[in-house]
């Protein structure tokens, strides 16, 4: 896999370049390249490549607006771990591996599972697999983030069946063992992630973006319709990336990062970072 | 369900209720205990309240078509409704405000980042007041304009 990396990306980012030399071959020209690395405002629409995977340090709606009027599926928002971020992605591009919650982890990291067949049992699972974990390293209160990032994944994971006539949210919704929503949080010493599976891989990047740009935009629930059509936006503002791994027609997985840090005003700065993944 | 909101009346006067909420705000949150005991003043305290999703924000701001004869203060906010405040509009109206809030603050002899309550009135030019704990003063831990955003924000 043949890495370029564009001049402004070098300009701004200057120990990128080696850092990636060391796992991956850069090339000097565009031509020659299947993945291109670009920053954001340098960008052209107008010389496509394979995989472009964009670099920035624009805020999180600038980067929602970029994203819903161009077709690209890796932006990466500028942060102390933006090497790694990168590696990680074009490892995933690389080895066509795009499932499962191990590969945002290094060895010492701890993960526990659940599986919810009820849609009104959401609360007390996401207690339950909270309560598994010590934060005392992390800033006071990751768990009211990633709280409401999983509310809203596990929901929507119920609510966005295909064969389901009545979406309202005060419903409940049963799905058999073979149809549960699958959900995982593992901890790090420098990560949380956490992982929402569903069984449906109804998924499309583009509807996933303009849902968020509406809540970003919009800021106002949806009067009508069964979701309130913020729930995404939230995720994304609770987060520090969010990698969308689609097997088409088959399952999804939502996954949420959020970079370990004392600081809460860390977490806050962060750019977030957004995903697409699919495999046909 | 453990988490389902609970809605208590602390403080029952001829012109003012006080209610406490506890647990979270979602979907199956209903405010019935609110509205039918209207009174001039209305002071809702969120000290316990643990989330509040994307539905909930919708129930809300619904539920605040149906009081806005009253004066509304919101009191003890968490972090965690304060930042769904800031992210959606629609909680603050011309008859609701907010009385206080948790905002976080960093101690760097504790390593640990400590809630602390302050009044709205405390911000001045939209900056975090000076706290001070143990002979250490705390720093502010997240971002003024963003924090302190539900400040500007009118009905």
């Amino acid at each position: 896999m043949k890495l370029f990396l564009s001049q402004k990306t070098n300009e701004l980012y200057p120990t990128l370049k080696e850092r990636l030399e060391k796992n991956f071959q850069v090339v000097a020209s565009r031509i020659d390249a299947s993945i291109l690395i670009e920053e954001i405002n340098s960008f052209s629409k107008e010389e496509p490549i394979n995989e472009t995977i964009i670099i920035s340090n624009k805020s999180d709606l600038d980067n929602i607006l970029f994203l819903n009027s161009v077709n690209i599926n890796h932006l990466i928002g500028a942060s102390p771990c933006l090497e790694i971020e990168l590696e990680r992605v074009i490892r995933k591009i690389q080895n066509n591996n795009l499932f499962g919650i191990e590969k945002y982890l290094n060895e010492d990291a701890f993960i526990h599972s659940t599986e919810i067949i009820h849609s009104k049992d959401t609360p007390e699972e996401i207690d339950k697999l909270l309560s598994k974990f010590n934060y005392e390293d992390v800033f006071s209160s990751p768990k009211d983030n990633l709280r409401i990032v999983l509310n809203e994944l596990i929901m929507n994971a119920f609510f966005h069946q295909t064969h389901l006539i009545d979406k309202n949210r005060k419903n409940s919704v049963f799905v058999s063992s073979e149809e549960s929503v699958s959900v995982k949080l593992a901890m790090d010493s420098s990560t949380i992630a956490i992982l929402v599976k569903d069984n449906i891989g109804s998924i499309n990047k583009e509807n996933v973006l303009s849902s968020i740009k509406r809540g970003f935009v919009e800021r106002r629930p949806r009067v009508e319709g069964p979701g309130a059509g913020l729930g995404l936006m939230m995720v994304f503002e609770n987060i520090n990336q969010l990698h969308i791994n689609n097997k088409k027609d088959q399952f999804c997985e939502f996954v949420g990062i959020i970079d370990i840090s004392k600081r809460y005003k860390n977490f806050k700065e962060r750019i977030t970072s957004f995903h697409y993944f699919e495999e046909e | 369900m453990s988490d389902k909101l609970v809605i208590n009346i602390t403080k029952n006067e001829s012109e003012l209720t006080e209610f406490l909420l506890q647990g979270q705000i979602d979907e199956d949150s209903t405010f019935e205990e609110i509205t039918s005991s209207l009174k001039k003043k209305i002071i809702i305290d969120f000290n316990e309240v643990t989330l509040i999703n994307s539905c909930g924000v919708r129930e809300w701001i619904n539920f605040l078509e149906n009081v806005k004869d009253s004066t509304i203060i919101y009191k003890n906010c968490p972090q965690v409704v304060i930042e769904q405040i800031n992210m959606v509009h629609g909680f603050i109206l011309p008859n609701t405000s907010i009385e206080s809030f948790y905002a976080p603050y960093y101690s760097e002899k504790s390593d640990d980042v400590i809630k602390v309550l302050l009044l709205s009135d405390q911000i001045i030019d939209g900056k975090a007041p000076r706290i001070e704990q143990d002979d250490e003063e705390l720093e502010f831990d997240a971002i003024e304009a963003q924090y302190f955003q539900f400040l500007k924000q009118k009905g």
